[in-house]
């Protein structure tokens, strides 16, 4: 079973979470001053790199936030989760 | 008038018909399940760092907000954490007027108080095999290392999602569903608790 380790709660169980697709794109401030192809760079275009990842996550069956989680997209490993507002630490739970 | 009216819970059938299952009938089963649909539940939000909000809260339930997750605070009433800056309010029995007085003291604050009383139902489990049961339906590790009194989870059991709290010493466990998945989830322990043996009241 793929534990993730919920900023609130702690370690739970991979059934309990939905995913959010990728974390930190922030919607552009002034949406009206933008090109289609920027537009559509926001909307549409994500990293899909091969390695880490950060993602949202939501802790659904749980306590219902939504936070962010670095997740390696080769070995489905969870390297660390922060909540939302708040920076990374710098330091990984676990190696990649 | 109101007041003669007798209350009524949606799983009042389901203890009618349920007889003890897998034990003989004299033996007192393993599991012990009792239904309790009379309580009243107010969902709570609120910053945890605000004292007006968190010293209105105190005065009228007589207890702190329990600020530490998965925990719940326990006295009058009970005060589960649900989230950073949500908590669930439940008193043992319904009291006309109450939740108007509570919702009053909220007034000045940022703080919502939300009567969800009908939305929940509350299964209280217990015996010695209670928490095989909920194992048996549950992700968690509800080992005494890690789930003890004054806890409290929110997470899935037999894919519903539910409340488990643990209030008092002993083998007494509280599972707060949601009304309409509760028939199913008694039905689940029905079949899943036949093999330690359980009864319903």
């Amino acid at each position: 079973m793929l534990l993730i380790k919920c900023p609130w709660c702690g370690n739970r169980a991979e059934s309990e979470f939905n995913y959010g697709g990728e974390a930190g794109i922030a919607r552009p401030a002034n949406p009206d001053t933008l090109t289609d192809a920027e537009w559509a760079d926001y909307l549409f275009m994500r990293k899909n790199p091969k390695g880490l990842h950060q993602e949202q996550w939501n802790h659904a069956q749980g306590c219902r936030r939504w936070f962010n989680a670095e997740r390696d997209t080769v070995t489905y490993r969870f390297t660390r989760t922060w909540r939302i507002g708040e920076a990374p630490s710098s330091t990984r739970d676990v190696d990649s | 008038m109101s007041d003669s009216l007798k209350r009524h819970h949606c799983l009042e059938p389901f203890s009618e018909d349920s007889a003890t299952i897998g034990s003989s009938a004299s033996a007192e089963p393993a599991i012990r399940v009792t239904f309790d649909g009379h309580r009243e539940f107010y969902n709570l939000r609120g910053d945890p760092a605000d004292a007006a909000f968190t010293d209105a809260v105190k005065s009228f339930t007589g207890q702190s907000i329990p600020d530490k997750a998965n925990t719940l605070s326990y006295r009058e009433c009970t005060t589960c954490w649900l989230g950073p800056d949500e908590w669930l309010v439940v008193y043992p029995s319904f009291e006309a007027g109450r939740f108007e007085k509570f919702s009053t003291e909220l007034d000045s604050t940022d703080a919502t108080a939300v009567d969800v009383s009908h939305g929940y139902i509350v299964l209280c489990l217990s015996g010695d095999s209670a928490l095989d049961l909920l194992a048996k339906g549950c992700t968690l590790d509800l080992h005494l290392s890690s789930f003890n009194v004054g806890d409290c989870v929110q997470t899935g059991i037999a894919r519903t999602a539910a409340i488990i709290a643990n209030i008092a010493e002993g083998d007494h466990y509280e599972v707060i569903v949601r009304r309409t998945f509760a028939e199913y989830l008694a039905i689940w322990m029905r079949h899943a608790g036949a093999e330690f043996g359980i009864g319903f009241d």
